[in-house]
């Protein structure tokens, strides 16, 4: 919560702190006297002091109003839910498929430490957590060229298609996209899940299980990932909060448009009003995830519930 | 064994470091070891790799080769700095708070807290688009950005060093804080901070590439990340020129490793990890004794 | 008739550069129905390991010899196969410290609960049932299973232990040292719930501790390990009364008594290194009463009151 209300001071300073202001802008145009960019000023409140200017600004926010886009004058909140809409399938889709495959194959590693299977994993997981995601992005775009659709989340093309057409259509567009995030990912998972499940392998329970005769399989996921997977659930959450925005580089290489295009677009625009609206709302989402984070490990861990 | 000895003797920090004195190498002496300029055409536009042009060339006919050459040269140059500063902020903060403690602690703590929840790639695009991208700009904001892991483990590490004792012991001599930190806590902090700005480098690589890629890189300088950029912006991909953006990846992918292999090689031989595991695919094995066991 | 029979049981842990601890170097054990036997000796003397090795515990990079058979199953030769399928059911075992013995995040009730349901003894139901049955005769309200292992105090936890281990009906109950965690008041508890517990149900315990109160007051037998191998079993009051083996005799000295005025020794040198091959009797080189036939290796010998020592067998010493 602390941490929520100094994002929002934190990036209303931020924006401040640019050399002029918005009628510095529109102040280019010939036509607009001084008399009149004062009282635009004034109209925008913008010759109040700071601290009033940031209350006005959090009274506006608590009602879900983060101001007008320079670019359509559209506002920013609809802008960005829209943008939210297509990315939070895609960014959740790729992290499931990162944590179901970095979790089995983490788990395998750590079983089997130090054989040539686990040096294998290990090593290739490193190297995964070593590449650029857009140029893992591009070389995805090169090899499947044709077979997938690479850019859009829709064919443009697809005009009164069925239900049944447009959703195949919507899931093969996806594909590529939270493919590439779970390949993002998926290293840094299976490096984690590894080394926390090394850590619960050699726990004391564990031996406890296994006297009382419990096969391997179920120690090892029932008895050692069970305790194993806190890290986790805290990578992921994580993970997710940073991909409402953390997105950008997977969003710009496969035309998603998403939270994390539209950032960029506005950076291309210098739409400032757009830029300060998604960076907030990027920012709270890393804080809302990260309390979600904080709940499911409660739920999980009987210790932290106190 | 000391801990440098134990370091060197582990192959994959090694085959780490090596990596890295490779590309500073090549980023030392890239005017030299360019074949051809990577400003001007020297052949055919997207020409595939050929004995004159070894990794091929780009979509102006520029030698893909010292494209890469001249990159390494500004991304090791990115990397180092920003790692530099990043580690400069980050271990003081780390040492001067752990070392203080109190609600200076407190204030560190709560600020590195904040910063680590803040995404960096977002904050680092506003930042750039808002004051500007020479790559002096570049080097600050991605120091700005990183400068967090390094105040966490460091701070982490005098702290416990301070409740070790000797610190209390040295003051009740009559030592000055400034002798204390330099001779006890900066000795055993110092491979900490090696381990830190090699990792730095990684994340700052990392981050140039990301931000040369939305098109907020020095647009005068070449770098790994401004080739990627460049080979998706125009048309590598539809021509199926793969060695126009492969061998820029490659080169970030493998100082990336080396710099992970060095800095995890220094942390796991601070903390050598302990306890095996109690379950594997195979059991104990049998045995028989032999006349020598039983004598 | 012996319910445990360890027979020449050898343990070796091999590191990854070729060389081998041989921590058990031939173990012959063998306990009837319902007999109580405490195995006393320094840290490091196998004698954990061998409790691990005779119910298939040992890590992948141990090596087993000789064999073990518990309620007439051998034990070893199958391998994880058949160390499983003792495992609870016949033998179980309670452990050093029950706080990271258990799992913490699953409820006390269902940790003594699902082995009884996965040997498949019972339903779930029943299962829980008799999870109330066995708190109750640990001495614990049936309400513990409601808990967490963190909310309960180390005795509790202790308790909570011993009732999982009785739940499946075991006939042999090991013990690694399970009071050395404990305050000692609570010590004694356990340790009088243990003897009261395996006498009620006529479980056979073999508890391993370097505690020679908690032997005296729990068991009936009490065997002296040193160095990976038996050198003195007997009636645990005799062996605490009257230790024939020096180094019982110097082990029993170096333990500190309340209201007895004696000097407290200590035992010079140090156990011999497991990585090196030894050549004889292993305390020899610590042993005051050594002599030329300690260079060979001394069997256990005597009737009720067995030791190995060449000292002793001569009647040089006694």
């Amino acid at each position: 919560m602390v941490i929520a209300l100094v994002a929002t001071l934190f990036s209303f300073v931020l924006f401040r702190t640019l050399p002029g202001d918005a009628v510095t802008n529109i102040a280019q145009s010939p036509r607009i006297t001084p008399e009149v960019q004062a009282a635009l000023r004034h109209n925008f409140g913008l010759d109040r002091p700071l601290w009033t200017q940031y209350a006005l600004y959090m009274r506006e926010l608590a009602r879900g109003n983060l101001g007008v886009s320079f670019t359509d004058a559209q506002p920013v909140s609809g802008k960005i839910i829209q943008a939210a809409k297509n990315t939070i399938p895609m960014a959740l889709l790729g992290t499931m498929m990162g944590i179901i495959v970095g979790t089995i194959i983490g788990v395998n590693a750590a079983y089997r430490q130090g054989s040539a299977r686990d040096r294998v994993i290990t090593g290739s997981a490193m190297i995964l957590y070593s590449l650029p995601v857009q140029w893992i992005g591009l070389l995805m775009l090169v090899w499947f060229a044709g077979v997938l659709p690479t850019s859009g989340m829709s064919d443009p093309y697809l005009i009164d298609a069925g239900f049944w057409a447009t959703a195949e259509d919507r899931l093969l567009h996806i594909i590529l996209p939270a493919t590439c995030v779970a390949l993002l990912l998926f290293g840094a998972f299976a490096l984690v899940v590894r080394s926390s499940q090394l850590e619960a392998l050699s726990d004391d329970h564990v031996l406890t299980a296994r006297a009382k005769g419990y096969g391997n399989r179920r120690v090892v996921w029932r008895e050692a990932f069970r305790s194993a997977m806190l890290p986790l659930v805290s990578l992921s959450t994580l993970t997710l909060g940073f991909l409402i925005g953390g997105g950008i580089l997977v969003e710009t290489v496969f035309g998603w448009p998403g939270v994390g295009r539209l950032t960029v677009q506005a950076v291309g625009a210098r739409d400032y009003p757009l830029l300060q609206g998604l960076f907030l709302v990027i920012t709270l989402s890393v804080v809302a995830f990260n309390f979600l984070g904080d709940v499911l490990h409660a739920v999980l861990d009987p210790r932290v519930a106190e | 064994m000391s801990l440098f000895r134990r370091v060197l003797h582990k192959p994959t920090v090694v085959a780490g470091a090596a990596i890295i004195i490779l590309f500073a190498f090549v980023a030392v002496f890239a005017p030299v070891l360019e074949p051809y300029s990577p400003y001007v055409p020297s052949g055919p536009t997207f020409a595939p790799p050929s004995r004159s042009h070894l990794l091929g060339t780009d979509d102006a006919g520029v030698d893909m080769l010292s494209l890469v050459i001249a990159g390494t040269q500004n991304s090791m140059m990115v990397g180092f700095a920003a790692a530099a500063v990043a580690v400069i902020i980050g271990g003081a903060l780390g040492i001067v708070s752990g070392y203080r403690g109190g609600w200076g602690e407190t204030a560190v703590v709560g600020v590195t807290d904040f910063f680590l929840v803040i995404p960096a790639l977002p904050l680092m695009i506003v930042l750039a688009a808002l004051f500007g991208q020479t790559i002096f700009q570049i080097v600050i904001i991605i120091a700005l950005l990183a400068w967090m892991n390094v105040t966490y483990v460091v701070r982490a590490q005098v702290h416990t060093l301070r409740e070790r004792g000797f610190v209390a012991r040295a003051r009740s001599l009559g030592a000055g804080d400034m002798y204390i930190i330099r001779r006890h806590i900066l000795p055993p902090v110092a491979p900490l901070l090696v381990a830190q700005t090699v990792l730095t480098v990684a994340t700052a690589v990392f981050a140039e590439a990301a931000l040369a890629f939305i098109g907020l890189g020095d647009p005068r300088r070449i770098s790994w990340g401004v080739i990627i950029q460049n080979a998706f912006d125009r048309t590598a991909v539809s021509a199926g020129a793969w060695w126009a953006i492969v061998p820029p990846g490659v080169c970030i992918a493998l100082l990336v490793l080396g710099c992970f292999l060095v800095g995890q090689g220094i942390e796991e031989a601070m903390n050598p990890r302990l306890g095996s595991a109690h379950v594997s695919p195979r059991s104990f094995r049998l045995r028989r004794p032999t006349p020598e066991d039983v004598q | 008739m012996s319910v445990l029979e360890m027979r020449d049981l050898h343990v070796w842990f091999d590191a990854p550069d070729g060389a081998s601890a041989h921590a058990v170097r031939g173990v012959d054990l063998a306990v009837s129905v319902g007999e109580r036997v405490g195995v006393l000796g320094e840290s490091g003397c196998g004698k954990t390991t061998a409790i691990l090795a005779a119910m298939g515990l040992l890590p992948s990079f141990a090596s087993v010899g000789g064999s073990v058979h518990i309620d007439g199953v051998d034990v070893l030769a199958g391998g994880e196969k058949s160390a499983r399928s003792v495992r609870w059911t016949h033998a179980a075992m309670i452990f050093q410290g029950a706080m990271s013995a258990m799992n913490p995040v699953h409820r006390i009730g269902k940790q003594i609960a699902d082995p009884m349901v996965f040997h498949k003894q019972c339903t779930p139901s029943t299962a829980r049932e008799r999870t109330r049955k066995v708190l109750e005769l640990v001495g614990l309200p049936a309400s513990v299973a409601q808990r967490y292992p963190h909310e309960l105090s180390g005795g509790m936890r202790q308790r909570a232990g011993i009732a999982m281990a009785v739940a499946c009906e075991p006939k042999v109950l090991f013990a690694d040292e399970p009071t050395t965690a404990l305050d000692v008041v609570v010590q004694a508890q356990i340790g009088d719930l243990l003897s009261e517990l395996t006498q009620r149900l006529g479980l056979a315990l073999v508890m391993v501790t370097h505690d020679i109160g908690m032997i005296a007051e729990t068991t009936e037998r009490a065997v002296v390990m040193y160095a990976g191998v038996i050198v003195e079993d007997g009636r645990t009051f005799d062996v605490l009364t009257a230790p024939r083996h020096p180094y019982t005799r110097l082990l029993l000295e170096a333990t500190p008594v309340v209201n007895r005025d004696r000097p407290l020794v200590s035992i010079p040198g140090t156990p011999p290194r497991l990585d090196e091959a030894i050549r004889g009797c292993a305390f020899a080189a610590r042993c005051p009463q050594a002599f030329e036939a300690c260079t060979t290796r001394p069997t256990l010998l005597g009737e009720a009151h067995r030791v190995a020592c060449h000292a002793v067998e001569k009647g040089r010493f006694s």
